[in-house]
């Protein structure tokens, strides 16, 4: 990571994340998809390792409902004729002092979380049943996991047992103008585009409740203003990267589609 | 419930683009709105707008059809700029108008006597100023229609070509013969909608309210410019045209709108208050003698004191709310406020054929009262929950299943790393296939529990023996049907006793609730999705659907209150609330869905069919909204109570798909049945 991630705070969570690391509290931040929770984390594994020896410093999972501990803490491989041991991406982060993030943790299998719990404590410990090895954590090692509260459905809820082991901090969906000050950096389009932008994601979201619990991420609305920039028509870039993104449903589709029409001039 | 000519492709009716309409008002407001028709409330053909939309607090009045464009895609387009009209009265603060602020701001105002008031808007104090308030609305309604029009169309600039489009159709409107007041009020307003042949010496006046910053001040300012030069005009006019000083008719509810939005600060500054007791309360308890009240020590008032002040401004307020819903819904009509709706056809077996957006379903969240405990209900399916819970979860797949030979797993599977070896000495390229894994295996059903709360489900659980006596001794009698109610009878039996035996019996409605808590705790343990619904209502426009639990809601204690909660309300229009139950379902998104309807009797509602006591109609449009279930993949079941259900059940539900039960104490174990005859298991 040569370059410092673009990421504007909305409140405190930069100091709070920074004071986290150096007790090496592990940090769960929730909020839905594309509101910036990825980028949050980029920014600061910037800031803590960039002074710091490491080639990885970020070793992100994104989670899914078929990733298994197995899939997190590696695998014997056949390589020729021999079984070899293979790390997998926790196990390489706590070996190497690095920042391991576990993007929509609740979406993976059960046992999963409960790897996770020895790692969360005093202990810092990370037992790999296959190789009999009880591995320590290296000294600058942080787990940081993520998930949506309101996205996930009762049956893929966080247990109160893991989530009581992390210091929380809680993202939304930034307000109108500094969304509209974020589109305008990340995708080039100027201001008032940035600011129409804005305004659809604003309103869009309101139909949370209709089966798009996410609403339209800032990423969506960055997406719609790059290709803007790059001679798109708005109506036909929102409709690219916002409405056929935000719902299946036909209803919502359209109603979408007819409050970014009247958006654009 | 439009019958424009089918030739008529450019014709758009309301009703088959409401539920998108409402979603788009919903989207721009951040808030729902019922979107009708004007044709559904009389005060909505009281309007700003030149073309039949209005609104109030919670609904959106639009034309039944639009036909005004070539295209029905601009004619749709048309019914969102009505729309973006309508609610830009809100957006816009129309109705922020304070009477202080406006006397603070002009002067000529503040130098007339403040008229006498008494739980009138701000605004309506503000016409009262004037000896012709009607006059002074009437002004006000057509300049703020223009300012609020011109600020919409600046934060939705995409609305601007349809508002072009929408010029020939004004212009077309335009009627120059009027003359007197109204036909300068029509001017007026014909010139601030750009009518090209319209011309009106007060447009200039209104400069002020017309301008992008302009507020609804600005507006007030303007009207009152122009009410002294046609109050002025009003003295050279007959007496007999005097009177006709209102442009719009009679009754515009701008009151009563303004009403309702300070009903709404009014119930957010209780929920302030709300918080800011909760937020005393977890502080810890006060030394005894500084928490004493008037005890002098404290003059700027303890904690507990300000607690107490807040507590009762809070008692204040919400008697004051009340009391203004109370006069609000006197006023205005049932109101539907925290609801949505939805609008459904109808099938009319007599031309077979569908009435389009024939009826309204409300959607409603049964929110237990206080008096509402569900501890009660628990007590009572406990004995039943566990053996019912046992079984299901007997049934209940087990838990995970080894899956071997596959590409990505958790352990080597020794067979197929013996196979690969042996392949690779061969020569031959092995199978990557290596690996085995653990899968769980699930259900993928998902449940609705469809409650039929008409107000028959009042009627006390008979036993066989008191119900063949019955029979008996009033062979005539329908208990089915609440509307047939005979006075002769009513008079005749002591009504306090009566009442006393039946509060000691229990209700179709009580086995009705305890069946569907113990399926619903059945179900938590056998891990399949489901939601627990009731519905009842009052003709066509007034379909009630109460939810008690959502699929995605956890079976807690809020839950089990609201099904607690579920108590006889009015009919059984059966068709729409099984419609709605087919969208719920097919939003919960399951392989398998299942639709369980436990019922009390046959369908019947006020106008559920041409003739009140021919029950033919409702019992066709449930078959047909039955027979739509199964053609979108979802099984049925009805389970009914009513003994003589088979007579009608057998014509209205696919074959084997229904049960009569002669015990409404067996309602729990039939639906259990069923159940897992449904799902397969």
């Amino acid at each position: 990571m040569n370059e410092q991630p673009y990421y504007l705070p909305f409140a405190d969570e930069v100091d709070v994340f920074k004071a986290a690391y150096e007790s090496r509290l592990p940090v769960l931040l929730k909020g839905p998809t594309g509101c910036g929770k990825t980028r949050f984390v980029e920014h600061m594994t910037w800031e803590i390792f960039q002074k710091k020896e490491i080639s990885d410093p970020l070793i992100t999972v994104s989670c899914h409902e078929d990733l298994t501990s197995t899939d997190l803490v590696g695998r014997y491989l056949l390589k020729g004729d021999e079984t070899v041991w293979q790390d997998g991406p926790l196990t390489q982060a706590v070996r190497t002092g690095a920042l391991c993030y576990l993007d929509e943790v609740v979406e993976a299998r059960k046992d999963t979380t409960v790897l996770i719990h020895s790692l969360t404590d005093h202990r810092r410990v990370l037992p790999i049943d296959k190789t009999s090895e009880i591995l320590r954590a290296h000294q600058d090692f942080l787990l940081v996991i993520s998930y949506n509260p309101g996205y996930q459905s009762i049956l893929k809820d966080l247990k109160p047992s893991t989530r009581q082991r992390f210091v929380s901090l809680t993202f939304d969906y930034p307000d109108e103008e500094l969304e509209a000050a974020i589109i305008e950096h990340e995708s080039g389009a100027d201001a008032s585009v940035s600011s129409r932008l804005a305004i659809i994601g604003k309103k869009v979201r309101n139909l949370r409740e209709h089966g798009f619990e996410e609403g339209v991420s800032t990423r969506l609305l960055i997406y719609a203003g790059e290709l803007m920039k790059r001679g798109i028509d708005a109506r036909r870039a929102s409709e690219i990267a916002i409405v056929q993104a935000v719902s299946d449903d036909a209803n919502i589709q359209e109603a979408v589609s007819n409050i970014i029409d009247v958006v654009w001039p | 419930m439009s019958n424009h000519s089918p030739a008529d492709i450019n014709c758009v009716d309301l009703a088959d683009i409401q539920h998108v309409l409402a979603l788009f008002a919903e989207g721009i407001m951040g808030r729902y709105f019922h979107v009708k028709s004007n044709e559904d409330n009389a005060e909505a053909s009281t309007t700003t707008s030149l073309f039949g939309a209005a609104h109030d607090a919670h609904n959106l009045y639009l034309p039944p059809q639009i036909d005004w464009l070539d295209r029905a895609e601009l004619n749709s387009a048309i019914y969102r700029l009505l729309i973006l009209q309508q609610l830009g009265f809100r957006l816009f603060e129309t109705y922020s108008f304070s009477i202080d602020t406006a006397r603070e701001k002009l002067a000529d105002l503040a130098s007339r006597p403040l008229p006498s008031h008494y739980r009138e808007s701000d605004l309506e104090i503000f016409f009262q100023h004037f000896e012709h308030p009607d006059l002074m609305r009437s002004l006000f309604l057509i300049i703020e229609s223009s300012r609020v029009e011109r600020q919409m169309l600046e934060k939705y600039p995409g609305a601007k070509k349809y508002r072009h489009l929408l010029q020939p159709e004004i212009d077309r409107k335009f009627d120059p013969t009027m003359d007197g007041i109204k036909g300068e009020l029509y001017s007026l307003q014909a010139a601030l909608n750009h009518v090209s042949i319209a011309s009106s010496s007060l447009v200039s006046l209104t400069f002020f309210a017309t301008k992008l910053e302009s507020t609804v001040y600005d507006s007030a300012s303007s009207a009152m410019t122009c009410y002294e030069i046609l109050a002025t005009k009003l003295l050279h006019i007959s007496d007999t045209n005097a009177g006709e000083t209102e442009y719009q008719e009679e009754g515009l509810p701008l009151d009563w709108l303004q009403r309702q939005v300070r009903l709404e600060d009014w119930e957010q500054e209780v929920e302030e208050m709300n918080m800011q007791i909760a937020s005393f309360e977890l502080l810890p308890e006060e030394n005894p003698q500084e928490a004493k009240v008037g005890d002098g020590k404290d003059e700027g008032g303890s904690l507990r004191e300000i607690d107490i002040e807040i507590a009762v401004e809070r008692e204040q307020t919400q008697r004051r709310i009340e009391i203004e819903k109370s006069a609000i819904r006197h006023a205005l009509g049932e109101q539907h406020e925290n609801t949505r709706s939805f609008l459904y056809d109808e099938w009319d077996y007599l031309k077979r054929t569908y009435l389009k957006g024939w009826c309204r379903v409300f959607e409603e969240s049964l929110i237990a009262d206080n008096e509402i405990d569900s501890s009660e209900l628990v007590d009572t399916i406990k004995p039943l929950a566990r053996s019912v819970g046992r079984q299901f979860e007997q049934i209940r797949p087990a838990g995970y299943q080894r899956i071997n030979k596959v590409s990505d797993g958790d352990e080597l599977y020794l067979n197929a790393v013996i196979d690969a070896r042996a392949d690779l000495k061969a020569g031959n390229s092995p199978d990557e296939r290596v690996y085995s894994r653990r899968e769980r295996l699930r259900r993928d059903v998902g449940a609705v529990f469809l409650v039929d709360l008409s107000a028959s489900t009042d009627d006390p659980v008979e036993d066989a023996e008191n119900d063949l006596n019955a029979s008996e001794e009033a062979p005539n009698a329908n208990l089915r049907d609440p509307y047939e109610d005979d006075e002769d009878d009513f008079l005749s039996v002591d009504y306090a006793a009566r009442m006393a035996e039946e509060a000691a019996r229990r209700r179709i409605i009580d086995i009705q609730r305890e069946a569907v808590a113990l399926m619903a705790t059945a179900l938590e343990r056998l891990g399949d999705m489901y939601a627990v619904y009731g519905f009842s209502g009052y003709g066509a426009d007034c379909v009630e659907f109460y939810v008690a639990k959502e699929f995605t809601h956890a079976l807690d204690k809020s839950a089990l209150d609201a099904i607690a909660a579920m108590k006889p309300k009015r009919s059984t229009r059966m068709g729409p609330a099984i419609r709605h139950a087919l969208r719920k379902l097919d939003g919960a998104g399951t392989a398998s869905k299942v639709l369980m309807i436990v019922s009390d009797g046959f369908p019947q509602d006020c106008d559920y069919g041409p003739e009140r006591g021919n029950h033919e109609y409702g019992l066709q449009d449930t078959a047909q909204a039955l027979r739509e279930a199964a053609k979108a993949g979802v099984e049925t079941f009805c389970v009914t109570v009513d003994r003589s259900g088979n007579d009608y059940l057998k014509r209205m539900c696919p074959e084997n798909r229904y049960m009569v039960i002669e015990e409404t104490t067996e309602l729990p174990e039939a639906l259990q049945k069923a159940y897992r005859q449904l799902t397969m298991i």
